[in-house]
């Protein structure tokens, strides 16, 4: 197996895992704390953000999954591409506008939240990493249960 | 059709679903019962409603100033269905004042003005956040709603009463707030006064729309 299929495979459980992290840690609290969150970037109404609040989170955990797994790769790479997408938009918004988003609460010791500018640094990043494993999509999928699957 | 792969598609899918149920049940950590006897001077509203919220905040946090008015207007468009409780969470590193402005709040619930001295901690927040001297202004607001100021003071100087709102702070901490103000309204942790307001809409509509008693 060429080093580049398990360096692939490395990437998929980090960037899988963390959007399964997301995921997992909203689906724990109430649905209200990432709508708040949603509604600070006032890009949707309280309605949509209750809706996003819930299905946002399931995305982010069950295309995680697939994405480590590689079951359903290429769906869920666009996928978690696209909400990068959709994250990276909101955060640029946000920072033109100059929303208090950071001003939404006080954050304890050793708790601080992360500013927008370095999230979205790490958002960039990620799209291009996204960008990489679409386009060498075979490299990307050489250890997945799709390729396993299929024989 | 790829049986296997649609067969392996539902599993994980059941997989993922069932573990967000058991974290739910195992990793949530919610706060259970409202009136505890050290809790009644900063309690109001109905103690036997069925919506009930405990505010965790810090009297120099800004957002927290918001927080304060949004439940205040609650308990007040709804004194019969809301039960609501104020706890301490000063934000010791972040500001100056917050385990000052805490020890005064506690020491006026002690003569039971616990929300009078809240309401003028947070008016005033602007002017005592960057005074060389708090003490004064949180005695002149102290006078100012009838607060006994020789028992207070001796209340301020005991180093029980920081201890307890330490001790507080760290049972908050412990529930995992990581932030001020954080409310748990029938247990559920909500962070943020966007969240409050979201989720104390959607109880009452659901209450109007007869989902919930």
């Amino acid at each position: 197996m060429k080093k580049s299929a398990w360096f692939f495979l490395f990437l998929r459980i980090v960037i899988g895992g963390l959007f399964i992290y997301s995921g997992y840690s909203k689906l724990l609290q109430p649905s209200a704390n990432f709508a708040g969150a949603i509604l600070s970037y006032q890009i949707v109404g309280a309605r949509e953000a209750s809706w996003l609040a819930i299905a946002l989170p399931w995305g982010e955990l069950v295309a995680g999954v697939f994405f480590v797994l590689g079951l359903w790769l290429r769906p869920a790479l666009f996928f978690l591409w696209s909400l990068n997408s959709i994250f990276i938009i909101a955060i640029t918004s946000a920072l033109m506008r100059k929303l208090p988003i950071e001003s939404c609460g006080c954050f304890g010791e050793g708790a601080k939240a992360l500013p927008l500018w370095a999230t979205l640094v790490l958002d960039g990043i990620l799209f291009f990493i996204f960008l990489g494993m679409s386009w060498a999509y075979q490299k990307a999928r050489q250890i997945s249960l799709d390729r396993w699957l299929e024989t | 059709m790829n049986y296997k792969k649609i067969a392996a598609t539902v599993l994980i899918l059941l997989i993922c679903w069932s573990g967000v149920w058991v974290g739910k049940i195992f990793l949530q950590r919610e706060l259970s019962g409202k009136v505890e006897e050290k809790y009644r001077a900063r309690s109001k509203g109905n103690p036997k409603a069925d919506y009930w919220i405990i505010e965790y905040m810090d009297f120099q946090c800004k957002s927290c100033q918001l927080g304060f008015k949004t439940t205040a207007a609650l308990l007040e468009s709804k004194p019969k269905e809301v039960f609501l409780q104020g706890r301490h969470y000063p934000l010791i590193h972040n500001h100056l004042y917050a385990l000052k402005s805490s020890i005064y709040a506690e020491c006026a619930a002690k003569q039971g003005r616990y929300w009078e001295m809240a309401e003028q901690l947070f008016e005033t927040q602007e002017r005592w956040a960057v005074s060389k001297d708090p003490d004064s202004i949180f005695t002149s607001l102290a006078e100012k709603i009838g607060i006994n100021t020789r028992r207070l003071t001796a209340c301020v100087e005991d180093p029980r009463t920081k201890e307890a709102i330490l001790a507080e702070k760290a049972e908050g901490k412990g529930l995992g707030i990581k932030m001020t103000p954080t409310f748990f309204v029938n247990g559920n942790k909500i962070e943020g006064v966007e969240a409050l307001v979201l989720e104390v809409q959607n109880h009452f509509s659901k209450k109007e729309d007869g989902v919930v008693s």
